[in-house]
């Protein structure tokens, strides 16, 4: 009874460490960064950095647009639509292990592939055809998650009131697995941010502000990685490389927090 | 009296497994039809051929005729979205759609490319007065339809399944996921609808099925035993079988 009691306790107090333990290490990094961060941040450095939010910006935006339609149509192709079968398993078993491939051999990849088969230029559009493969999987795999969660009846009922199958996917599916959409969308964004090996070698380097996706750039964390690389920098750098962090760690928030509110907006209309 | 439903030589195979086996019956136009039979005899299987909800499981192989209005809905090229406007479906478990009340009733004639406000607002109250839901949900037409309460949700489904205007009506166990009281409303809904739609219900509840049905058709494994008036069904069957069942002596 009282190694029962023991044992109860233990585990509780194990549970309280660990989450108290979970939540120093977030309060640490975060606060680490945005204070180091923050005394560094000055409104030059904004300014010289704005190319890189830029950067970013585009690219997470070609990434998602090229890649969210392409996820979305085949994650309901393969579960609406196709006979499940051999085939559709070796896809799946395909996109599984696509996921746990190092970046760098999506960074191979796009070299190889975009700029030196297909000739492109190093720019912010070949690193976003790359990342939109690199998230791919992602969206794939979040979006058939959620719409296996659907209830057989649910679409049954659709097809029973006389819709067809495309206004049975279109009215009931896709909103059905607008969440699991939006988590693959959020996961991407935080991909594409972090993202160094499989886009530097396809992105060419930094001049200026970027005055359209087909020139060659950097993104914040590709800068970050040169940055910290470069021995000259070795002092000063360190300093900067922090306010881009803090730079880097806002434009996440932001960003989570806008696809939030699309993702309420759309529940609403829908009248959920 | 006018067959809505013939069936002619029915077999159905789930891959190997033979669900259904040889059937034939005639379903009496604006009637209610009960089919009861011990779990797993093929109610169920039955009712979904009848608007072709079989098409959606793989492996699945129906042979024979199922005639409905002079022409054999059970070929490929029958058109099965005109069949499921004609022939609607309510199912076991209340299964709305997480939308407003107002949404799930136009769902279906939205589908068929109906927008005219005024026609849907009209459609929404006609059918859910149908439906004996109008009074409890007038006011809160655009609150999910999740808010509501089992009964109120299967009476919506009742709703949304009229809106279409079918001729037939196939229930699966309408009531067996409700409370009585919700199960008496739902009967006496179905005692007024069977003036406007020919209806088909699967129960397991032999007290439902002598108090509502018109006609009863006993099945089982696979197979219908006896198909006859309901009131000779539950007082003097032609088949012992039926008669073990009715009464309870079953298995
Ligand atoms: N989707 C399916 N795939 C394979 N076999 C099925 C499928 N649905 C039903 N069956 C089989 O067909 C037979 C008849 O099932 P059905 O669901 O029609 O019975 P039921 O009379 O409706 O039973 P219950 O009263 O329990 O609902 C059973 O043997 C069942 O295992
Ligand atoms: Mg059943």
């Amino acid at each position: 009874m009282l190694n029962h009691k023991f044992g109860i306790n233990f585990v509780k107090y194990a549970m309280y460490l660990s989450l108290i333990l979970l939540i120093a290490f977030i309060a640490l990094i975060i606060g680490y960064i945005v204070l180091e961060g923050l005394a560094q941040l000055n409104l030059d450095l904004l300014i010289s950095s704005n190319p890189l939010i830029v950067s970013t910006l585009m690219l997470i935006g070609i990434a998602l647009i090229v890649a969210i339609p392409l996820g979305i149509f085949s994650a309901i192709y393969m579960q609406m639509y196709a006979k499940q079968g051999r085939i559709i398993s070796l896809i799946r078993f395909s996109i599984d292990s696509l996921t746990g491939i190092p970046s760098i051999i999506y960074g191979l990849f796009a070299l190889s592939f975009f700029i030196y088969y297909f000739g492109l230029n190093r720019s912010i559009f070949a690193a976003g055809l790359a990342m939109a493969i690199v998230i791919l999987p992602v969206l794939i795999k979040n979006t058939e998650e959620a719409i296996k969660t659907i209830e057989r009846s649910q679409i049954e009922a659709s097809l029973a009131l006389g819709a067809t199958k495309y206004d049975t996917v279109t009215k009931v599916v896709v909103p059905f697995c607008l969440d699991g959409i939006i988590n693959g969308v959020i996961l991407s964004i935080g991909r594409i941010i972090g993202e160094t090996a499989a886009i530097m070698f396809v992105i060419g380097t930094l001049n200026g502000f970027p005055t359209s996706i087909f020139e060659p750039s950097a993104t914040l964390a590709t800068h970050l990685y040169l940055i910290l690389q470069e021995p000259t920098y070795a002092q000063g750098g360190i300093q900067e490389a922090y306010s881009l962090a803090l730079i880097l760690l806002l434009i996440v928030i932001i960003l989570n927090v806008l696809v939030k509110f699309v993702e309420k907006y759309f529940k609403k209309k829908r009248g959920y | 009296m006018e067959d809505i439903f013939t069936i002619r030589d029915l077999n159905l195979y789930y891959g190997k497994n033979h669900a259904l086996k040889n059937m034939d019956i005639a379903l009496k136009k604006n009637k209610v039809t009960a089919l009861i039979g011990p779990s797993g005899c093929g109610k169920s299987t039955f009712l979904r051929c009848l608007n072709r909800m079989n098409d959606l499981i793989e492996n699945c192989t129906i042979t024979g005729q199922i005639i409905y209005d002079n022409d054999n809905i059970n070929v490929e090229k029958y058109n099965v979205i005109e069949l499921r406007k004609k022939v609607g479906m309510v199912f076991q478990k209340p299964n709305p759609f997480p939308m407003s009340i107002y949404e799930n009733v136009i769902y279906g004639p939205k589908c068929q490319g109906l927008t005219d406000k005024a026609i849907l607002d009209e459609l929404v109250e006609d059918s859910l007065k149908k439906a004996a839901l109008w009074d409890e949900v007038k006011d809160r037409l655009n609150t999910s339809a999740l808010s509501l309460s089992g009964g109120q949700q299967q009476r919506l489904c009742i709703a949304r399944t009229i809106a279409m205007d079918p001729d037939v009506i196939l229930m699966d166990e309408p009531t067996s996921a409700l409370d009585p009281i919700s199960t008496k409303k739902i009967e006496e809904l179905m005692e007024t609808l069977k003036n406007n739609y020919t209806i088909v219900i699967v129960t397991h509840s032999m007290q439902q099925a002598a108090r509502i049905s018109d006609y009863t058709a006993f099945f089982l494994m696979g197979e219908i035993v006896e198909y006859d008036l309901t009131d000779i069904i539950f007082s003097n069957p032609a088949q012992q079988q039926t008669e073990d069942y009715v009464t309870g002596r079953f298995g």
